[in-house]
């Protein structure tokens, strides 16, 4: 550490010395940046443990510290049609006791050591992911292995959690913007669509669930075979394969689990729905229609394309609806990108008066994406490529980068040459899949906002067909909660 | 905030809490260089990745703001986006984003930040934006912007407040928790005809007041020669005059003579309690033993308001308790949302229950021990960030006079036995001393809320 305080006496003395022009920044030009550091992507180790898990190691000594990111084809899309919310509260359940340990005593020793452990569900993946000191390596790996290999289950402890997840349904329907995502999910891709159907549960299949259904979720999809691990950190190949090999040597078996996904039919026209939330001082926007899977060619010209149109602070939708017009904190877009067909959507909260104005400016902006300049190109793909390094500062950003690799079997190299792949996309690409991957004339729009207020302004944009419903049509009924 | 989802006006203080705390032996080395003009620098160094974290602290948040001009301070932050003397509108942006540069900023009671993170080879047009808009923001400013601008804070007001369930709490809080003439009487966001009487005169006094060099620290972390840095620097910001030194704020000592209790409706399904005790300032003596209580209290599944309100009785969906530490004084709240079936009257009995064994026996020391445990593996994560160790720096330096104050910060909370930990739930948490404020659904004013 050094420190130097400049005496200003001494500071003054030279400065009298010297011309004051010498001393200002030239300004009349904006400065360019020098020449790019490269960024050293570190290499990835690929091993099996003994069972067959593949693993995926990045050794990184700087800090002892560790990630261990487990990830298993066992998100809310593989739910049996018959019980929505499965998923995600076997993943919730693994954290509520496991091996010798009850709910309380595992929480409890998650909490004393500092570390982080837990297993959650997304929509695709089952995930368990471990933080931890080095230090407390060996007191933490016990616990990760408990968590995967013997959950208990216990009844109690379901039905603790039934009664939260209820609770949570109901307090669903308070919340505008989960009204307005829900129903757009809903109504792009279907209710009973593997990628819209209700991830957290509905009022039914929480009350019907069993331990018994959890064990065989577990059983089936908590495999070797179905998953894989990725470590980020302060460990070595030897290390990795000695403690892990150990610690899951009774792990066997399952199966590779795998779904089709059916194609979402595109929106014919403009569908409008309108739900009401009474005094709303705002209204939740959603714009969409079915986007593009993760596996799609068009992956870097999309990128760039959805930066320009809604992905940057700078983005037309942006721009338009906060800065030039000042009818909303924040707008954008986004394409999420899944093994299937994911969303394309735009979406904003915007002031209750302004509600109709922004969605005629939303309409424009999807209406003159398809042609783009070149400065906006070259914009968009220098910050998409340019800022890349930046999801490599930490272990769990290193962890993350790789299982997406992974998951979405994207080809080798592929983090390496990311950035340049970016920095080819020209404006032809970008106004190629504009044409191809937005499409303003066959859309879903979802409002979520004061109806009286906003629905002659709506009607009056002649968009498409308003259909109005009741946060009750898309949420259910307000669960009943008992004891 | 300029961007992001704006919990953070009244969550910073918290998160502030967490991103600096430390571990075994815990250094962020620094150094530290003070410009003729009074601009502080702080320099790091780390090659990891090839990116630097560029953040500005200005020494003002909305407790140097006065009664009927509320939310300035974070309406300037605001301001500072669009444009100064040298960079046209919309530029400030639009340059950072073509070198693949991120930024935002964030105000708080006590002060209000600025960041770039951005490729190393951009430091210059970091440096050159941050100083032009410190030098040169008035050149550039006009009525239309402030309009502009103060459309974008309203919706920020209405998508983080108003239009989120229990968004207007903290807000009734601080009104009644503070006295009129406290700094932090009024919401940092401020209120909607405040907001509306802002003129570009207005602005531009405060600008003048607080936006001086003397009144920022420039911190830069990542990779970069020191040496260079400070050059480059020295170039951009020299030119700045120093302005008038700066007078912090002063808080009236205030006690609550009895009990506040208070009820709002609001659009939600389920009744929460808030209850609130005034505590000691960010760093006194007093602030880290309030942190060991909300861990004790509703740290996790294992903490005992968890245990008691949701794990044995179902009462509560959920709770917290936490230190919201500040400059000028700090708040202790504790927030319970109950369970159809429960009322608050029935929460807030457990609640007291569990205050009261922690006044009347000193905790385990595994309790105390489990703090520390999270506070070092808390460090060692924070410390990949670039920006959370810029953050860390700034924040010591602001309130400790140290940048790399990470070990005594540690050291503090190893110095606490489990009695200091009592005699502070005894000092502290006084039923006597408290806000007590239940929000209900519509129309359930006196039947689920506490009232005395």
């Amino acid at each position: 550490m050094k420190i130097s305080l400049y005496s200003s006496i001494l500071f003054f003395a030279l400065i009298g010395t010297l011309p004051l022009a010498a001393q200002k920044a030239e300004r009349s030009t904006y400065p360019s940046p020098g020449a790019l550091r490269p960024l050293q992507l570190p290499k990835v180790q690929e091993f099996r443990l003994g069972n067959g898990l593949p693993v995926y190691l990045i050794e990184k000594h700087d800090l002892p510290i560790v990630q261990m990111s487990f990830s298993f084809n066992a998100g809310s899309m593989f739910d049996p049609a018959t019980m929505p919310g499965l998923a995600s509260m076997t993943a919730n359940m693994m954290n509520e006791g496991a091996g010798d340990r009850d709910a309380l005593a595992l929480a409890e020793e998650i909490s004393f050591l500092g570390i982080s452990l837990g297993a959650g569900a997304g929509r695709e993946n089952l995930n368990v992911e471990l933080f931890t000191p080095i230090s407390k390596l060996r007191e933490a790996l016990p616990l990760l292995g408990d968590l995967i290999l013997k959950p208990r289950f216990d009844a109690e402890e379901l039905d603790r959690k039934r009664t939260e997840s209820l609770v949570r349904l109901a307090q669903a329907h308070d919340e505008a913007r989960i009204i307005a995502s829900t129903a757009f999910n809903q109504m792009v891709y279907g209710k009973g669509h593997p990628y819209a159907t209700p991830a957290g549960g509905t009022e039914a299949s929480l009350k019907a669930m069993q331990v018994g259904d959890l064990q065989s979720f577990h059983r089936e999809y908590i495999t070797p075979a179905n998953g894989f691990l990725v470590i980020a950190g302060d460990m070595t190949r030897a290390q990795a394969e000695a403690e892990l090999g150990t610690l899951f040597r009774s792990w066997s078996g399952g199966m590779l689990k795998a779904k089709a996904i059916p194609d979402a039919p595109k929106p014919k026209g403009v569908q409008i729905y309108l739900i009401d939330k009474p005094d709303a001082a705002q209204s939740e926007l959603r714009l969409g229609h079915p986007g593009v899977a993760r596996s799609t060619p068009d992956y870097f010209p999309l990128e760039v394309m959805n930066t320009i149109l809604g992905g940057s602070f700078t983005s037309r939708l942006n721009n338009n609806l906060r800065e030039v017009h000042g009818y909303s904190y924040g707008a954008g877009s986004a394409f999420a990108q899944l093994k299937g067909k994911g969303l394309f959507l735009a979406s904003s909260a915007v002031q209750s008066d302004a509600s109709d104005k922004s969605l005629a400016e939303f309409m424009k902006e999807l209406n003159a994406i398809k042609d783009v300049t070149a400065e906006e190109v070259g914009k968009a793909r220098n910050y998409q490529a340019l800022g890349f390094p930046g999801n490599f500062e930490s272990i769990e950003g290193i962890a993350s980068q790789v299982a997406n690799v992974i998951s979405y079997n994207l080809p080798d190299g592929y983090l390496n040459a990311y950035i340049n792949e970016l920095l080819k996309i020209q404006e032809a690409d970008v106004e190629r899949v504009a044409k191809t991957y937005v499409d303003p004339k066959n859309l879903v729009i979802v409002v979520v906002g004061d109806q009286a207020k906003i629905e002659p302004g709506i009607k009056a944009l002649k968009l498409g067909k308003i259909t109005i419903l009741k946060k009750e049509d898309v949420l259910g009924p307000l669960p009943q909660i008992g004891e | 905030m300029k961007k992001m989802t704006h919990a953070f006006l009244w969550m910073a203080a918290l998160l502030a809490v967490n991103s600096l705390t430390g571990q075994g032996n815990l250094q962020i080395p620094y150094q530290l260089h003070k410009l003729p003009n009074g601009l502080t620098v702080i320099l790091h160094e780390d090659h990891t990745v090839p990116m630097i974290a560029v953040d500005v602290w200005y020494h003002v948040g909305s407790g140097y703001e006065k009664p009927g001009r509320t939310g300035f301070a974070h309406l300037f932050e605001h301001i500072m986006f669009e444009g100064s003397g040298n960079v046209q509108e919309g530029d400030f942006d639009n340059l950072l984003e073509s070198v693949g540069g991120n930024n935002n900023g964030s105000t708080n009671t006590d002060r209000t930040n600025y960041y770039e993170i951005l490729p190393s080879n951009g430091l210059d047009i970091a440096l050159f934006l941050e100083s032009d808009r410190l030098g040169y923001l008035l050149n550039a400013m006009s009525e239309g912007k402030v309009d502009g601008q103060r459309d974008v804070v309203k919706n920020e007001r209405r998508q983080s407040y108003e239009n989120r369930p229990y968004g207007l709490a903290y807000q009734t809080i601080v009104e009644n928790l503070y006295p009129k003439d406290h700094p932090y009487h009024w919401p940092t966001i401020g209120y909607m005809d405040d907001l509306t009487a802002a003129s570009r005169d207005d602005v531009a006094e405060f600008f003048k007041k607080f936006y001086v060099p003397n009144n920022a620290v420039l911190t830069i972390a990542g990779d970069i020669d020191p040496e260079q840095a400070l050059e480059r620097v020295k170039y951009w910001f020299s030119e700045i005059p120093a302005g008038n030194p700066v007078v912090k704020p002063v808080a009236p000592n205030f006690v609550l003579e009895a009990p506040k209790y208070l009820t709002m409706e609001d659009n939600v399904q389920l009744p929460r309690l808030y209850l609130v005790y005034p505590t000691p300032a960010y760093f006194t003596p007093g602030d880290a033993e309030m942190d060991v209580i909300g861990n004790i209290l509703a740290g996790g599944t294992s903490s005992r308001l968890f245990q008691k309100l949701v794990y044995e009785t179902g009462m509560a969906q959920n709770v917290s308790a936490y230190q919201s530490s500040q400059a000028l004084g700090s708040m202790f709240m504790i927030t319970v949302t109950a369970r159809p079936g429960h009322t608050l009257e029935e929460i807030m009995n457990v609640v007291d229950g569990e205050i009261a064994r922690l006044q009347e026996e000193a905790p385990a020391a595994r309790e105390l021990q489990r703090v520390i445990n999270q506070q070092e593996s808390q460090f060692l994560s924070e410390s990949q960030s670039l920006l959370g160790k810029a953050e860390a720096l700034q924040e010591y330096y602001y309130y400790t006079g140290n940048p790399d104050w990470a070990n005594e910060d540690l050291n503090r909370f190893k110095a606490l036995s489990v009695g200091d930990i009592s005699a502070a739930s005894v000092h502290y948490l006084k039923p006597k001393n408290r806000l007590v404020l239940s929000v209900v659904p519509q129309g359930q004013s006196g039947k689920l809320d506490v009232r005395r």
